[in-house]
């Protein structure tokens, strides 16, 4: 379980990007996190990452501070960022290199992975284009088996194709145990795969609902009122 | 009193030893990101290696310099400057530096595989790379020249001599220096972001300048008839060493002076207490890394 209590983070003073936020997220969910741009999206998963730590309030995973980074946490969490930076070899070299620092990698299932999302494992990164990258680490994350996965803007430079290939994996990884939490403001892309969703705005979580209704109406209800959609029922 | 009641555990939880057991240090983690390392920076430490040997080999055939062992500290420090930009990749690199961070690995080991490859394996390989290129190869190439009148056989063995006739505080002043200007680098490369780094280095580098001003000042006191101004042979090896030479620039006679030898040992042992606090400062800011 993921509890934020309290919650207070800035980069800059003057602009707090959460005042007095608190949630809590359960296992065998995948949630959908969403708000405009600046909204504070990425920096909620580095938050619960333990990439950036609250300035007051508590964040923990599993009873666990994430900001101490303990190796028995990280064990258990996949961060895929927007903006993925991968060294210079291949995915095959990749998963030999980092594979065994997570105690549920499977190779098998990361080469299936790549296989569905077309992508070589063995060429080289610094060959492959933005949108190849971040499928090979997508996979890479997905074969982690991590029981928590977190992926900011998950469908971001992935071709048709690849997003139905994404989305059909994302679901046969799905397990009970798991809590997948996907950022995004591509809400139709991943609409079938969100079952709670989050709307982020004005540093505040405004909507942690079960996604039973159309999520890109919901979405612009929530961020703009004045102009209500007729699928929206208000919160 | 209260009864004694089994402390009772979820059947789901995870294990607390096995907690602790991920949280003390763990060897086959280590090997783990020492081989990440090599595996991801392999080519740059070749290239390097490659960079130094030409440097040493230069260095060698250039015997007009007239302190080929500054260059030599140069080329030893600013290589193992290079070597930890490569240990803590680029931080301004989000997606490479939460990579990172987030690998399941404690910061200490993350910390003592940085120092496994910027101090116990660069020293000993730099060395020996410097040895053999200085003494072995770049011999090899001269006896290629025609009419060269020494053998190669007395130019290793003079090499040989050269190195174990070499006072050992010569050999610590490369040393400290190494290890002071490494750890300054690495808190700056954990600690600070770019402008933030350059404004660090800009204000260590006036410290010493000033540092440097400071200790010409006081030994030009302590030397007795001091005929015009001074200048310290490799301006930072002040610091590390206890023995200064001056010449003076009226009448070019050189002037010696020399601490006890209790100083000598306290100064190095102080030097070596500020490199064991600074890593130990670096290692701390590891921790604390935010992206």
């Amino acid at each position: 379980m993921i509890t934020i209590h309290d919650l207070t983070f800035w980069y800059s003073k003057r602009n707090k990007v959460f005042r007095n936020l608190s949630l809590e997220l359960e296992a065998g969910h995948i949630y959908g996190l969403l708000g405009k741009n600046g909204a504070g999206k990425t920096t909620l998963l580095k938050l619960i990452c333990g990439l950036s730590f609250p300035k007051s309030g508590k964040v923990e995973v599993d009873g666990q501070i994430p900001g101490k980074r303990s190796a028995g946490f990280l064990e258990n969490l996949f961060f895929v960022p927007e903006e993925v930076s991968l060294p210079s070899m291949s995915p095959e070299k990749f998963a030999l290199t980092y594979g065994d620092f997570y105690p549920a990698f499977n190779a098998g299932q990361f080469s299936e992975y790549l296989e569905k999302l077309e992508v070589s494992s063995a060429c080289n990164f610094k060959r492959m284009s933005h949108g190849q990258k971040r499928k090979a680490f997508t996979a890479f994350a997905l074969a982690a088996n991590a029981r928590f996965l977190f992926l900011d803007e998950p469908t971001n430079g992935f071709d048709i194709p690849s997003k139905a290939a994404f989305r059909s994996l994302l679901a046969s990884t799905f397990s009970e145990e798991k809590t997948i939490i996907l950022s995004t403001h591509m809400v139709r892309d991943l609409e079938s795969m969100i079952d709670r969703v989050l709307i982020l705005e004005n540093h505040r979580i405004i909507q942690n609902n079960e996604a039973d209704q159309n999520l890109e109406d919901l979405f612009n209800a929530s961020v703009n009122p004045e102009v209500t959609s007729p699928v929206f029922t208000g919160h | 009193m209260l009864p004694l009641i089994p402390k009772l555990h979820h059947p789901f939880s995870p294990d607390i030893n096995s907690q602790q057991m991920n949280e003390s240090f763990s060897m086959n983690r280590f090997w783990l990101l020492v081989r990440r390392q090599w595996s991801e920076n392999k080519m740059v430490y070749l290239l390097q290696w490659g960079v130094i040997s030409l440097f040493v080999m230069v260095l060698q055939f250039m015997d007009r310099i007239e302190e080929p062992y500054i260059f030599y500290l140069l080329l030893f420090c600013l290589s193992g400057c290079a070597m930890t930009t490569t240990l803590f990749s680029r931080w301004t690199d989000k997606g490479r530096s939460s990579l990172y961070l987030l690998l399941p690995a404690t910061a200490s080991e993350k910390f003592l595989c940085a120092l496994f490859y910027g101090v116990l394996l660069f020293i000993p390989v730099f060395c020996l790379n410097y040895f053999f290129f200085r003494y072995i190869v770049t011999y090899l190439l001269i006896i290629l020249f025609p009419n060269n009148l020494v053998s190669f056989t007395g130019m290793v063995t003079g090499g040989i001599h050269e190195v174990i006739t070499t006072p050992l505080p010569n050999f610590l002043v490369f040393l400290l220096m190494f290890l002071f200007i490494q750890s300054i680098f690495m808190i700056i490369f954990i600690r600070f972001r770019r402008y933030q780094a350059l404004i660090c280095l800009i204000t260590i580098l006036a410290i010493l300048i000033i540092y440097n001003y400071g200790m010409g000042t006081f030994v030009r006191h302590l030397v007795k008839d001091f005929a015009g101004s001074i200048r310290a042979p490799g301006l930072f090896l002040t610091f590390f060493s206890s023995d200064f030479w001056f010449q003076s620039y009226k009448s070019f006679s050189g002037e010696h002076f020399s601490f006890t030898r209790l100083i000598w040992i306290l100064n190095d042992l102080a030097w070596f207490i500020v490199f064991c606090i600074l890593y130990l400062a670096a290692g701390y800011k590891l921790r604390e890394r935010e992206i």
